[in-house]
């Protein structure tokens, strides 16, 4: 791909990101896909905070913490909703927060707004006007965050859903997979205990449509808003069912990133990183 | 002998006896014997006329066509009238009341009116499934309440009233007796003709036995206005007397004396002669009796009124009567009479026209068991002539003097109804035995019925049955008896122009077992008679029928009209109706038998639609199937031609039984279809789930062009694009039973709509079902992400790297029912999750998968430095699988170096 391709990708998030709190700086972004989504991307221009538009009929959340509060919201309306959730790392059990809202007629904005406001400890952005990042104040800038290492190349071509590509992204990324066994190796070093590693690889017999990204020079954190994005265009494009009446696709994917902070844990990262769909 | 008088106070006219009611309602075109007589249509009602295409000669009921139950129509009153009752000087007056259905009872409500037309309403009658019951008039006027009593009178008329949704299930007689005298008249009961009102003319014909032979005429209004009516006397050589004028009052009875309307006949003409009734308004409007009596000699016999057909209404055409089991000589000892007794047939014709008339006679009679015709010399009458034949000298100039038994008369002329009329009996030297036959047209017809039987009181009852064709024929003779129920079936078969005679009081006498083995019980002594054909109801024959009940010993005898059996309420069923577009109904087309029965004549029928291009019906094979055509409505008509019709207004006098050419119709309705396709069952997600949860359906109209609107009942789904061909439904609450989701869709084109509804299940993932599982499974889990071998992960490269796939297992994805059904054909969304591992070698969390579809393959590998060393290494978790965000299953996982068990 040449330089062209990636102007317009990065003309196109600077054009449609809004940002709430800080600002985030982010390394250059390139996409295989980026010229196809990029036809998507233009007729939506000016409708940057489409999503925050989005009509909530009612929503209730009490005493709840934001990844409580995010779920709620996004279960109202899951083919509409979209949302990168990166959660303010926490101990193990942790339940509850400063969180109470209850809004009737209101929007998505107007929700997410109100839990910013709730939580002060998050902002929120909004990419291609199609999704809502939220995500505590200043982690993009923060050098431990794992969501901040940079992956030089980024590649997914699988029949797997967005959903399969969030949680294997630390297995995915080059860098990021580098420095999870690198912290393991370390501490088997330090401790002299071996692992194992145990896996499960559950499968469905209906494999989605290939799913193919090629990113370089992103953060984690792009790779996941890259994948939910890609994910919207995916539940956008083509119809919906089939001509016996199935639907053809699964609604688009948002995504969570949860660290749980144990000092102990095994993996030597001080805690469990874990990226699932959201 | 004593004299009756009649002490009545509107005229000095005495008045003595009754005679025969008669009204008139349909005129037909006479036709010879044996010869089919359809209806003119021209004198049809116009919504007859519509169908008229088929030969009557295919007009027969579908053998398998016959329905067990009675029309469903709504009930409608019908009224009956009798122009006579009376009490006075010893008379007894009894209405004989027959239920014609052989479906159900019947509840009739006799209503007397008194002369001066009060009413008098008595208790309702119920009649038993083709029962019979009688009413004592003079025991209800002796019971008549105050306000009643004030008004009773000597005579009167009676009006029947009954329930039903056809016509004419009651036959109903009044005979007006005094047994001391031997007198006896019948006064039969006919309902009002469904007819426009006009100037109609009655004919009567009466005649002296003896030069002392007096009469009376009773005149009945039957409506609730006062008519005017002149009454007209003519006598034997046509002399024409001034009419006499009245007006009857409201539902009043205008008595006259014979004597008294013939006084200023010239001398020579007072042996017999003709009356004239006519008036203004409707037939059945003003209903006549009449009757001789001979005082001293106990003579009595009914008058004649016989209706006369308008001029115009229809062209001349030969008319045949026949008078049938005129007594001849001695009878036969086993009727009880006395042993010297002889009769001698008598005739009485009268022209009453204004022209010449040539009648043709023909005598018949058996001889053993072959049947004889003689011609008679014609007799050619003049204009208003009434003539009394001398039989008895006909007879011998024929060489049949010597003739004993019974004999046949037919009578033949060109003309219209009530141009001749004819009084036939027998009658002994001394004038009191008086057999008095009346005769009836000779014409095909669809079988015949007399509503009265008896051998109560040394009574017995007789008929005649006449085959007057040249062909053989097959009868059917059903005497019913007791509460209905009991039937004697005599079958009868008459060669050409054959005639038998069955005597009821000698078929009980002699216990003579009918075709079933059964006699009529010694105490059943009332019922009823069915002429019919043994193919069915709606077969054509020809025969002629009379009918009497008599007392041998006191010689009186009552003629009984004799009913032509017929059908009413033609219908097609069902009414209204619905066609689809392209699709097909099938239509009957039925009427109701004069038993009540409904037949169905769907296949005879001529069939027609309004609008072809709504829809269409067959005839033939495909008679009433309708196909619809295209969406809107129609009318379906089903029509047949000449079919003798029934309304229980009709006895004897007419040259033919009426016919119809009775058309039904259905309203119907083309409606478009439409029909649904998609899947039976949509899967529920939760949470933040993306797995479907939804799926579209889809409606196909016809004709093309319409518009769709789909709803539910169910608060389980919601619907998207509910106008739309295609309906997304999507899932909101699991069912509570399979296929508790009603989907429908409407389809309306042309103002009319179609409707189909498919009946789906919303399932929820609940518990997954192991098909498979291989604890030395080869890996197949190609499909996920993640890597699928120990060196591919980022745990490769170590210390040392091993691949150990130890266990496979297969799933279904099953739902919420009891037992649990495979949620089948959805890429449904598949997540799994692992507690942080524990044990001797935990350390990253397990590597999990997902995917998409109804089946789930989950295959379990391990990765351990220590194990690939030989040594010993174990990893436990909990993993909870979730499928559209639903957890359906959560066990326990332990990893070794030699393989993973999974429980529960």
């Amino acid at each position: 791909m040449g330089l062209k391709g990636k102007a317009l990708w990065l003309g196109r998030l600077a054009g449609s990101v809004l940002l709430v709190g800080l600002m985030p700086g982010f390394a250059g972004l390139w996409s295989a896909q980026a010229r196809a989504r990029a036809s998507w991307s233009r007729s939506v221009a000016g409708t940057q905070a489409q999503i925050l538009r989005v009509p909530v009929r009612s929503f209730t959340v009490e005493n709840a913490n934001m990844a409580e509060a995010l779920l709620a919201l996004r279960s109202s309306d899951v083919d509409h909703i979209i949302i990168g959730f990166e959660r303010m790392p926490h101990l193990p059990g942790e339940k509850g927060g400063p969180i109470s809202v209850a809004l009737t007629g209101g929007t998505v904005g107007q929700i997410v707004q109100r839990l910013c406001e709730a939580d002060p400890r998050y902002e929120y952005e909004v990419l291609e006007g199609a999704m809502v990042v939220v995500r505590p104040q200043n982690a993009t800038t923060d050098p431990s965050d794992l969501l901040n290492l940079e992956i030089q190349t980024y590649t997914i071509d699988a029949k797997v859903g967005a959903g399969e590509a969030i949680e294997h992204v630390w297995e995915d990324a080059p860098e990021l997979r580098s420095l999870l066994r690198r912290k393991l190796e370390e501490r088997a070093k330090r401790t002299g205990e071996s692992s194992g590693f145990p896996g499960s690889i559950m499968s469905g017999n209906m494999p989605p449509p290939r799913f193919t990204l090629h990113l370089h020079n992103v953060t984690v954190r792009q790779i996941l808003d890259a994948i939910s994005l890609k994910s919207v265009d995916m539940f956008r494009q083509g119809p919906d069912y089939g001509p016996n009446g199935m639907p053809l696709k699964m609604a688009p994917t948002g995504w969570e990133y949860d660290f749980t902070v144990d000092p102990n844990a095994p993996n030597g990262l001080g805690g469990y990183p874990k990226w699932t769909p959201f | 002998m004593r004299r009756i008088r009649l002490g009545l106070p509107f005229v000095a006219l005495s008045l003595l006896l009754p005679a025969i009611a008669i009204t008139f309602y349909r005129y037909a075109v006479g036709t010879p014997v044996g010869e089919a007589a359809p209806a003119s249509v021209a004198t049809l009602p116009a919504s007859y006329r519509r169908a008229v295409r088929r030969p009557v000669e295919r007009v027969q009921a579908s053998p398998a066509g016959r329905a067990a139950s009675h029309s469903s129509s709504t009930n409608v009153t019908h009224t009956q009238h009798c122009a006579l009752w009376r009490v006075d000087n010893g008379f007894l007056s009894t209405i004989h009341l027959k239920n014609t259905l052989v479906v159900g009872p019947l509840t009739v409500t006799p209503i007397l009116f008194m002369a001066d037309g009060t009413e008098y309403d008595l208790p309702p009658v119920r009649l038993v499934t083709a029962g019979n019951d009688d009413l004592r008039v003079n025991d209800a006027l002796a019971n008549a309440p105050p306000a009643i009593a004030a008004h009773i009178s000597d005579y009167g008329s009676v009006e029947l009233r009954y329930q039903y949704p056809s016509p004419g299930h009651l036959q109903a007689l009044t005979e007006i007796s005094q047994a001391a005298l031997s007198l006896t008249y019948g006064t039969p009961f006919e309902g009002p003709p469904d007819a426009a009102a006009g100037t109609e003319t009655v004919e009567g014909l009466w005649w002296r036995h003896t030069p002392q032979v007096n009469g009376f005429v009773a005149l009945a209004n039957t409506t609730a206005a006062a008519v005017p009516v002149s009454l007209r006397a003519t006598g034997s050589l046509g002399t024409a007397l001034a009419p006499v004028a009245a007006s009857i009052p409201a539902h009043a009875t205008r008595m006259f004396e014979l004597d008294a309307l013939t006084r200023d006949l010239p001398e020579e003409e007072t042996r017999a002669g003709g009356l004239r009734l006519q008036y203004q308004g409707k037939p059945g409007a003003i209903v006549a009796a009449g009757g001789l009596i001979g005082e001293g000699i106990g003579y009595s016999a009914n008058i004649p009124f016989w209706p006369h057909e308008p001029a115009g209404n229809s062209p001349a055409a030969p008319i045949t009567y026949a008078s049938v089991g005129l007594m001849v000589g001695q009878p036969n000892p086993m009727m009880g009479f006395p042993a010297t007794l002889s009769f001698t047939p008598y005739a009485v014709l009268e022209n009453t026209t204004a022209r010449l008339m040539t009648v043709k006679m023909v005598v018949n009679y058996m001889s053993g068991t072959n049947p004889v015709s003689v011609a008679f010399p014609g007799q050619r009458l003049n204009p208003q002539e009434t003539r009394r034949l001398d039989l008895a000298a006909m007879l011998k100039r024929a060489g049949l003097a010597s003739l004993r038994g019974y004999a046949n008369l037919s009578f033949t002329y060109t003309g219209h109804q009530g141009e001749l009329l004819v009084a036939t009996g027998s009658v002994d030297p001394s004038g009191n035995w008086v057999f008095p036959v009346e005769p009836q047209g000779v014409a095909r017809s669809f079988g015949k019925s007399v509503g009265y039987w008896t051998t109560a009181n040394a009574m017995s009852s007789m008929y005649t049955l006449w085959n007057p064709t040249n062909k053989a024929q097959d009868f059917r003779v059903t005497l019913f008896y007791g509460d209905g129920l009991g039937r004697y079936i005599l079958p009868v078969h008459l060669a050409p122009q054959a005639s038998t005679m069955i005597d009821v009081g000698m078929l009980k006498m002699e216990l003579t077992p009918d075709a079933g083995g059964n006699v009529i019980p010694e105490l059943e002594e009332e019922g009823g008679v069915e002429i019919s054909s043994p193919k069915g109801h709606a077969q054509w024959m020809t025969v002629v029928v009379s009918a009497a009940f008599y007392n041998p010993h006191r010689g009186t005898c009552t003629c009984t009209c004799v009913y032509c059996n017929g059908y009413s309420n033609p219908e097609v069923a069902a009414n209204p109706f619905t066609v689809a577009v392209s699709g097909n109904t099938q239509l009957h087309m039925q009427m109701t038998y004069y038993s009540g029965e409904v037949d169905d004549f769907t296949s005879a029928a001529n069939w027609n639609s309004s609008d072809t291009s709504m829809a269409t019906v067959g005839n033939g094979s495909t008679a009433g199937l309708t196909k619809g055509v295209s969406p809107g409505s129609m009318s379906i008509y089903a029509g047949l031609i000449g079919i003798p019709d029934y309304n229980g207004d009709y006895c004897s006098s007419h040259p033919q039984c009426p016919t119809d050419n009775p058309q039904g119709v259905a309203s119907g309705t083309s409606l478009p279809t439409v029909s649904i396709s998609g899947g039976a069952n949509v899967p529920l997600r939760t949470g933040s789930s993306t797995g479907p949860n939804s799926m579209n359906l889809t409606a196909s109209g016809s004709p093309s062009g319409g518009t769709y609107n789909w709803t539910t009942s169910s608060s389980k789904v919601t619907l998207g694009g509910a106008t739309s061909y295609t309906v997304t439904v999507t899932a909101v609450a699991k069912s509570n039973s399979i296929g508790d989701v009603p989907i429908t869709v409407t389809y309306k084109l042309n103002g009319q709509s179609g409707t189909a509804t498919t009946n789906i299940t919303v399932e929820q993932p609940t518990s997954l079902a192991l098909q498979s599982d291989d604890p030395n499974g080869t890996h197949t889990c190609v499909s996920g992400t993640g890597n699928n071998t120990c060196t591919q992960s980022y745990f490769s490269g170590g210390s040392g790297s091993y691949t150990s796939y130890l266990r496979t297992r297969t799933y279904h994805i099953m739902d919420q029912f009891n037992p649990p059904q495979w949620i089948q054909g959805y890429a449904l969304q598949i997540q799994e999750s692992y507690t942080t591992p524990t044990g001797q070698c935990a350390g990253p969390p397990v590597s999990i998968g997902g995917g998409s579809g109804d089946t789930i393959v989950d295959c379990f590998y391990f990765c351990s430095a220590t194990c690939q060393a030989k040594g010993s290494c174990s990893v436990s978790s909990t993993q909870t699988a979730t499928v559209n965000g639903f957890n359906v299953a959560t066990e326990s996982v332990n990893w070794t170096c030699s393989g993973v068990t999974v429980s529960p």
